[in-house]
């Protein structure tokens, strides 16, 4: 890594081999199985990226990590806004302290009870969206889709509103 | 992962690196843009002093990219420019009578630029030909946005400064 960071073109391919491995696990282990490849690619080509700005003195492997693990986690905060990962079936993630976890456990609980409390046709609404079943439950037309899904927001606000602003 | 989608990464990867030490390039390069925007108050020589300053871009950039003897050069030559950026502007600024003291201020600012570059270079365990080369064409071109002030005399000065100063390390370090 100091080679590439000094520019040295030959250390390219060595670094290249060496790192694509460990970017991969550490994207499985963040992301789990699926597109681990478009985040380990994603997170690879930000690596050397930034390779000029490598300083020497530090520890490469925890550079490359660093850098990887701050990628793969805007990967999987991109996916769950874009709803690409059903909240209920959302990996927990792999790093962060027990605490984190734990309150990750707890929302994703809290998520679930809340969702629990809708009728069936608001909670398939939710969940179809979630899980970009895009003609959605039933083969319900894109248009009534969506209100459909506001509608259901708009209770699932209401429930979790009930459960946790009002002391419950 | 299939063996050409492993070559379509590296390429991918090696663009990425290739884009990222262009982007830092520039960056080191960006510096001469205010330095000759200060020298522009207090120079007649406006279209000299911005081509000047457009090559500076350019060779620190470039430099930069290729990195190893040359990039630390290209870096160590800001450095040392800076020195000559600022003497005869500093000059200036306090008043001093340029018409007299100009073309012995440039040659002493050369000078200084040269001994730094060439203390450098000395310490250097390989690429000393290209780190001395990119250090001293940057510093020259550094230094001139500001002896650009004394004229076509001032920057030939600080030239003649930065030339002369490399001997006399080399001797000193063989004494040594």
């Amino acid at each position: 890594m100091t080679r590439l960071a000094d520019g040295d073109r030959s250390a390219f391919e060595p670094v290249f081999t060496a790192a694509l491995p460990l970017v991969r696990d550490l994207a499985r282990r963040m992301l789990g199985s699926s597109e681990v490849d478009d985040a380990a690619q994603e997170a690879l080509i930000k690596v050397f990226s930034r390779a000029a700005d490598y300083d020497p003195e530090r520890d490469a492997l925890t550079w490359i990590m660093t850098i990887a693990g701050y990628e793969c986690r805007t990967i999987r905060k991109r996916r769950q806004r874009r709803g690409e990962v059903p909240i209920d079936h959302a990996p927990e993630t792999a790093t962060g302290t027990p605490e984190d976890l734990a309150l990750n456990r707890e929302l994703c609980a809290a998520m679930r009870d809340a969702l629990g409390s809708l009728s069936p046709v608001d909670a398939a609404t939710i969940r179809a969206v979630l899980d970009e079943r895009r003609a959605g439950p039933h083969g319900v037309a894109a248009t009534a889709l969506r209100k459909r899904l506001q509608r259901a927001l708009g209770r699932l606000r209401a429930a979790w509103q009930e459960r946790h602003e009002h002391g419950e | 992962m299939a063996n050409s989608a492993h070559i379509a990464l590296m390429r991918r990867a090696r663009r990425a690196y290739e884009l990222g030490r262009l982007r830092g390039a520039l960056i080191h390069a960006a510096p001469a843009v205010p330095l000759a925007g200060l020298s522009h108050s207090c120079c007649v020589e406006a279209s000299t002093l911005w081509m000047l300053c457009a090559a500076a871009v350019v060779v620190i950039s470039v430099a930069v990219w290729r990195g190893r003897g040359l990039g630390a050069g290209a870096r160590a030559g800001l450095g040392a420019g800076l020195l000559s950026w600022l003497l005869p502007l500093a000059a200036r600024w306090l008043g001093l009578p340029m018409n007299a003291a100009a073309i012995p201020l440039c040659f002493g600012a050369g000078f200084a630029a040269g001994i730094l570059v060439a203390l450098q270079a000395g310490r250097r365990d390989e690429q000393r030909a290209e780190f001395a080369v990119a250090a001293a064409v940057v510093a020259g071109l550094i230094g001139g946005l500001g002896c650009i002030i004394a004229g076509a005399g001032g920057r030939a000065g600080m030239l003649a400064g930065e030339i002369a100063a490399a001997p006399i390390v080399v001797l000193a370090r063989k004494r040594a």
